[in-house]
């Protein structure tokens, strides 16, 4: 957390000091931007019954690319760690066997999207968009009892519906501010303990630093 | 500094934090030692069983090493067995008395070492087939049992031996149930913690019981 504290602060101290003489939030339209936030993830469905505890521990780098009629293309490649310890209990498996203990359980993810959407009014201070994210994701999950790490990992297709905003930090400063929330859902699945677990959702909340291009 | 810099900076801040994992503290370790792992042979009618017949001393097999050990806390480890195989309905007797079951009991000093189930077999602290009166027998798993990769400092084992069977089953003694009680033996757990995790290896096989 305290690593968390000190990004979020390095943040507030990029605030540009020098603005533009327009007194308008108009300023230029950026060509493309660049952004790397720091993500928190709620896990849903299946993977919520896996792990139920929210991530802090994620991020992800993305450009966008305006092109006419402020249609947004992009990319986006992120990452998420989840970790959830469970209490000694007895779990029981196929042919005789028994085990009481407690675990830790965590899964990994690293999503890469092609992004595609709109940006509205790019070259205001504040310029919402809206993208749809379509890509591939690989997945692992661990399940650790003393020394023994149980695990799984697969590829799998993701799609990603995204809402967010790029905050200017002056009308032609290069740097900006990005927020975001996400829904995600992918294809991988795994079974652990004579239990399916399929189709992986989440919500994610970012937030980062964007690099704006003339 | 350079923006272009500092932008490299919070890139890999981000990746340091991205990459976080959570490690449990050395307490969650030390819980985390307590493993119960029990496995028995689906095939078996354990209601058919009546008898039972159990060792004068633990197996005490350390790592190229091995003794029979009859401590106190050796005889509360074999009392806690015998209670609770009474409780589920077997009467206890003497090896000489024709008993249906057989129940071996080891405790494993080693550390960091791969083994295979079964390799404890050949110490010769480890009572073999000829103690239950089967000279010429040999042990054998009817099941695949759970393979344990590391053998901590004091995992304790108890072998279930079907010996009302074993005419029949072509000079094998069956190991029809087998637990693994796993890392107690460090000094962070009692003997307390043992016993009762030796009553847990009986709950969690509900179909070990006479009637």
């Amino acid at each position: 957390m305290k690593k968390i504290f000190i990004t979020i602060v390095l943040l507030g101290l990029l605030m540009p000091t020098v603005y533009s003489q327009e007194s308008s939030g108009q300023g230029f339209k950026p060509h493309s931007y660049y952004s790397l936030d720091w993500s928190i993830s709620i896990p849903l469905g299946d993977f919520n019954e896996f792990i139920s505890i929210t991530s802090p521990a994620g991020g992800s780098f993305s450009g966008k690319y305006i092109i006419p009629q402020d249609i947004v293309l992009g990319f986006l490649i992120g990452w998420n760690n989840y970790y959830e310890k469970f209490a000694r209990a007895t779990y029981y498996f196929e042919d005789g066997l028994a085990v009481t203990a407690s675990h830790y359980r965590y899964s990994y993810t690293i999503p890469f999207l092609f992004m595609m959407g709109y940006q509205f009014k790019p070259q205001n201070i504040i310029s919402p968009f809206f993208t749809l994210g379509i890509g591939g994701d690989y997945m692992e999950q661990h399940i650790i009892i003393q020394n023994w790490d149980f695990y799984d990992d697969q590829w799998g297709f993701v799609l990603t519906p995204e809402i967010g905003a790029l905050i200017k930090f002056g009308p032609f400063s290069h740097w900006g501010a990005e927020i975001k929330a996400n829904y995600w859902f992918n294809t991988n699945s795994f079974s652990f303990v004579n239990k399916d677990y399929n189709l992986m959702q989440g919500i994610n909340f970012s937030v980062g630093l964007s690099y704006l291009v003339r | 500094m350079k923006r272009q810099h500092l932008f490299i900076i919070l890139l890999l801040g981000m990746l340091f934090i991205g990459s976080c994992t959570f490690y449990p503290s050395n307490t969650e370790l030390n819980e985390e030692q307590l493993v119960d792992i029990t496995k028995y042979d689906v095939t078996a009618d354990f209601k058919s069983f009546n008898t039972f017949a159990i060792v004068d001393s633990i197996s005490v097999i350390k790592n190229n090493d091995s003794s029979h050990v009859l401590t106190p806390e050796a005889q509360q480890i074999l009392n806690r067995i015998i209670q609770n195989m009474e409780t589920r309905g077997y009467t206890r007797v003497t090896k000489d008395e024709n008993p249906d079951l057989a129940i071996n009991v080891s405790v494993i000093e080693v550390t960091n070492v791969y083994y295979y189930p079964g390799w404890y077999w050949t110490y010769w602290g480890y009572y073999d087939p000829y103690y239950w009166g089967y000279p010429g027998y040999y042990y054998w798993y009817p099941y695949y049992p759970p393979v344990i990769a590391y053998y901590s400092t004091g995992t304790v084992i108890i072998d279930l031996l079907d010996l009302k069977n074993a005419p029949i089953h072509d000079n094998k003694l069956y190991l029809i149930w087998t637990a693994y009680i796993r890392a107690l033996m460090n000094y962070n757990h009692s003997m307390e913690d043992l016993l009762e995790n030796i009553d847990q290896c009986f709950i969690q096989t509900p179909v070990l019981r006479a009637n």
